[in-house]
């Protein structure tokens, strides 16, 4: 318990400094210098700081709402293993950086929490950009958790567990071995939902506020000071996380204990390059090409369930 | 048995008697007091009567369910003997408690009205015969009793259906709705007969030996009739038309009974006799009860996203949950055939942990829905808004129903969505390298759409009603509804709390209750096994968000009745009031997003499979090609009336048209007929003697 507890604080406190990488490394690859790296930790240090100004028509969701959407990711925080070894005292393994690990549907369904509160957040203020930005972000979320799901449940069947734990633990000793197949098409489909789930071109662009654009960015329009803070701070807990479950399920090494933070870290920081190269290279998709794009990501994961299927897996 | 056991039991008979004599009572009660001249009496003895016999019932349902293979048997002289087994002990105690707290709600909802005129004293007798038969559905133990006890629980419902007659669109919702509830029990009887002359006792208990020498065919027969039968009064696509029209019509306390108790008698129905007294012949009566499920589940929550009536919402939203429950009885007689009977277990536990739970919240949403109709006069979504300050309680349990049905955590619509998944999965595993084995993660993917989907419906039913500003004048002047009205609900959200924090003490208890041959392994030893264990967490994640909200809230200051506080100077107070942006445009109701709008983004994307019609009229100027006024209209007419439903009736009209050609008046044509019928008669007679 101790374990998850100093891993959920190691990563809530890294987060931000994931953010901070990607946007620098989408400056320098667009010529520019960007801001430093921790950047992030000083515009939340900041807001925490500033008075918020709250909308007339808003409620008390409007105050409740972002805490409990960071409660929400934080707790989930505690629930995503790094290491295939050692999870839940199941298994006598290396029990470093965590020692419980959660079910797999828990996590997911805890970013669909911090997910309802914030659309309705996003209703509160009775501005038209929160309709906007909340409508957008449930039929993203709607059409992306299918495929994340399948995705997942590509390496979870096989396991015999939705306990993330039990997966990272597979994952470490099967390795892709016969399944190279099912593991790359599930890999790809993940990625692509990952694209959604964080808000990044493709799909939604991070960096502006126009109309155009928002849809995670609309929601939290009429938040400010530690509110937003909380919001802020817990998107980028959940995009770590989610690279992390990446890593964890499709792309785990061999390695076991502190190699494999240590491994895994390397990944987190290889998929930054990548996301922040296909954020400068590629163009924000129309909002409705986008269940294309989602659908085909489902229909890769299906591909990937029926490949793992038949060949016995 | 020892002493006390069979003074236990005795106890509990008369407990159960006692109940539903006090319902009984409760409806004949309210029709001989009528003539009172405050009738509120009335109408108050009948719901706190039944109320009574509900919680009375609700005693007993527990007492048989946590203790140890008990059966409570009565005898009843029209209906027989009434066995009150750990199944039917299950859904005896989600119907009395629903009836329990509808019944508290009626009173203020109903009782308390102004105009209670003494005709209402029938309804109330309907409402209590109502919740009498659904009790006698499921703990009949015979064919008489069983259909009899249907049909009264049909015909209860009908009247109560139609008992608004100040609204037009009520008779034909009824008059829809006994159309295809009696359709449905035609199937029963033709099976229930077929069955009991085969069996030759109309006697449920010898009807199981007796399924085991049918032949194949057979017994595929009387699956297929008695799957349309439950299924068309479940609410599963294609036979779910009924529901739309017949749960909003309704007022809502009958609403809640009929979606959160009266749907459950139907899987009941298909528990009792396609799962317990029917064995398993073909693998294909898992996968079609499973695709049943997954396409009802769909294609419900699609409609309940672009509804734009909060009661229609939720009727949809009821058959898209029981289209959940069907999946995971699919899961559950496919893994019997395999005779896999740890996952079998762990889907029929986790069908009855959905209905359970599906009965508290979406009773409590339906009360809720009443409450915020009586306060703001509009059951459209679009004419609401910003009731979340003028009506605190409403909207509290209102949030927490939403997030019970979208399946978040800590909640129980999670937990049994989770054990639904669990099932799923667990069968999948079992059966790869086998065909089947596909289809079960293609329903989990399904099961996740429809979750996700549930709650874009739900983000908008408590968005566009609660938040926001108010859209008409109504909505603004709304008043919370008295505790008769409010409390009920708010007893559902704590359970659906507690429901949700121990699920697996509750899926143990479950999974006694449907025997699954070979004999059944508890759940929890299921649980241990594939290595999920999710409880202890519970209490950290609530605790840490009740934490949370605790420090939230000690933050708020409350003034005039609204939640934001003054303005103060900066630093002195928590926070600054300012006005919304809207590119410093004045904020009014007509920046906010609508119902319409909020669902736009799913009708865009879904439009070849919900196929909206859209009519546009230009309206121009005099003798100009200017045009002075656009009229745009958007109807959705459900997809099933032109794909499955016209066709019926035209096939239907059309052999109607042929066949009426036989009666064209002429007498010679009607004495040819009777010759030549009695000409086959003695052809027969002669080769058959």
């Amino acid at each position: 318990m101790i374990g998850s507890i100093l891993r959920a604080a190691a990563v809530i406190l890294v987060a931000p400094l994931i953010t901070g990488m990607i946007k620098k490394c989408k400056a320098l690859l667009q010529g520019r210098y960007g801001p430093p790296i921790w950047q992030p930790y000083l515009d939340l240090l900041k807001l925490f700081g500033k008075q918020p100004v709250m909308s007339k028509h808003s409620s008390w969701l409007s105050q409740a709402g972002p805490m409990i959407y960071a409660g929400a990711i934080f707790y989930a925080a505690a629930l995503v293993p790094w290491s295939g070894s050692g999870y839940g005292g199941l298994h006598a393994g290396k029990a470093l950086l965590g020692t419980y690990s959660g079910d797999l549907i828990l996590v997911i369904s805890l970013f669909a929490l911090g997910r309802f509160l914030i659309a309705l957040v996003g209703l509160d203020a009775a501005s038209a950009f929160g309709g906007m930005g909340s409508s957008r972000e449930m039929l993203i979320s709607a059409l992306a958790e299918p495929a994340a799901l399948l995705a997942l449940f590509t390496v979870a069947i096989p396991a015999g567990s939705t306990n993330l734990g039990r997966v990272a633990h597979f994952a470490m000793q099967e390795g892709w071995g016969d399944f190279a197949l099912p593991r790359l098409l599930a890999l790809i489909a993940f990625a692509i939902v990952i694209l959604a789930e964080t808000g990044r071109i493709p799909v939604d662009n991070p960096d502006t506020h126009l109309e155009l654009t928002m849809v995670h960015e609309g929601m939290v329009l009429d938040l400010s000071g530690r509110h937003l803070a909380w919001v802020q701070w817990g998107t980028s807990v959940k995009q770590l996380l989610l690279f992390v479950l990446l890593t964890t399920a499709f792309l785990s090494g061999p390695f076991e204990g502190v190699a494999a933070v240590a491994f895994r870290l390397g990944e987190v920081v290889l998929i930054v390059l990548a996301i922040a190269l296909i954020e400068s290279t590629l163009a924000k998709m129309r909002l409705f090409k986008v269940p294309g794009l989602l659908g085909a990501a489902f229909l890769l994961a299906l591909f990937a369930m029926v490949a793992q299927l038949a060949t016995g897996g | 048995m020892s002493i006390l056991g069979v003074a236990r039991m005795l106890l509990v008979s008369v407990v159960l008697r006692l109940g539903m004599v006090m319902i009984l009572c409760a409806g004949i009660a309210g029709v001989v007091f009528r003539s009172k001249k405050d009738s509120n009496v009335a109408g108050l003895a009948t719901y706190i009567l039944c109320a009574l016999g509900s919680l009375l019932l609700l005693v007993s349902a527990l007492y048989v369910l946590l203790t140890d293979a008990s059966t409570v048997m009565l005898e009843i002289p029209v209906i027989g003997v009434l066995l009150l087994d750990k199944l039917a002990a299950v859904f005896a105690g989600l119907i009395s408690l629903v009836a329990l707290t509808a019944s508290i709600y009626a009173v203020g909802y109903q009782v308390l009205e102004q105009h209670n005129h003494s005709a209402a004293c029938w309804t109330n007798l309907a409402y209590a015969i109502f919740i009498l038969a659904m009790i006698l559905v499921v703990t009949a133990s015979n064919m008489v009793g069983f259909l009899f006890a249907w049909e009264l629980m049909a015909l209860a419902s009908y009247l109560l259906v139609v008992s608004d007659v100040r609204k037009k669109e009520s008779a034909k919702a009824g008059v829809l709705y006994l159309v295809m509830t009696h359709g449905a029990a035609a199937f029963l009887i033709v099976a229930f007969l077929l069955w009991s002359n085969w069996a030759g006792t109309p006697d449920f208990s010898r009807w199981a030996a007796s399924a085991a020498q049918m032949p194949a065919g057979m017994r595929s027969a009387l699956f297929l009739m008695l799957l349309v039968g439950f299924a068309a009064k479940a609410g599963a696509v294609p036979l779910h038309i009924w529901l739309p029209e017949a749960h909003p019509a309704a007022p809502s306390h009958v609403s809640a009974l009929m979606s959160g108790a009266m749907l459950k008698t139907a899987i009941y129905g298909l528990l009792r006799f396609c799962v317990t007294l029917l064995p398993e012949s073909a693998v294909w009566w898992g996968i079609v009860v499973l695709l049943i499920g997954v396409v009802s589940a769909v294609i419900c929550v699609l409609y309940a996203v672009v509804e734009r009536d909060i009661k229609r919402l939720l009727a949809y939203s009821s058959a898209e949950n029981n289209g959940i429950i069907l999946m995971s009885i699919g899961a559950g007689m496919t893994a019997q055939h395999y005779g896999l009977a740890q996952v079998a277990s762990l889907a029929f536990a986790a069908a009855l942990f959905h209905a359970l739970n599906h009965a508290t919240f979406k009773s409590l949403l339906f009360m809720n829905a009443g409450a915020i109709i009586k306060a703001a006069g509009s059951r459209s979504l679009d004419y609401l808004g910003g009731l979340i300050r003028r009506m605190p309680w409403t909207a509290a349990s209102f949030l927490v129903g939403a997030m019970a049905i979208a399946s978040l955590p800590p909640l129980n619509g999670f937990a049994s969505e989770w054990a639904v998944f669990q099932s799923l999965i667990g069968l999948s595993r079992q059966l790869s390298g086998h065909w089947s084995g596909l289809l079960m993660p293609l329903a989990a993917s399904g099961l996740a759409l429809t979750g996700a989907m549930a709650a874009y419906a739900f983000v908008k039913a408590f968005g566009m009603a609660f938040l926001g500003v108010p859209r008409t004048q109504a909505a603004a002047e709304a008043k919370e509804v008295t505790p008769w009205m409010w409390v009920p609900p708010a007893l559902l959200v704590i359970i659906c709390i507690a429901l949700g924090l121990f699920p697996q003490g509750v899926l143990t208890f479950l999974a006694d209750a449907v025997p699954v041959a070979p004999a059944a392994v508890s759940v929890g030893a299921t649980a241990a096994v594939s290595g999920i264990s999710i409880e202890p967490h519970w209490f950290v994640l609530f605790g840490a968000v009740s934490a949370l909200i605790v420090w939230s809230f000690r933050r708020l200051r409350r003034g005039n009745g609204s939640v934001c506080g003054g303005r103060g100077s900066a630093g002195n107070s928590d926070f600054r009031i300012g006005e919304t942006w809207s590119c410093g445009y004045p904020v009014d109701h007509s920046m906010e997003y609508t119902a319409t709008a909020y669902a736009q983004p799913v009708m865009r994307v879904f439009r070849k499979l919900l196929k909206p019609r859209h009519r546009v009229q230009v309206i121009r100027h005099r003798q100009t090609p200017f045009a002075a006024k656009v009229n745009f209209a958007e109807s959705l007419p459900p997809i099933f009336m032109d794909l499955f439903y016209r066709p019926l009736q035209k096939a239907a009209l059309f052999a109607a048209a042929k066949i009426r050609h036989l009666q064209n008046g002429k007498l010679q044509n009607y004495l040819l007929y009777i010759l030549i019928t009695l000409v086959v008669l003695l052809i027969i007679t002669r080769l058959h003697p």
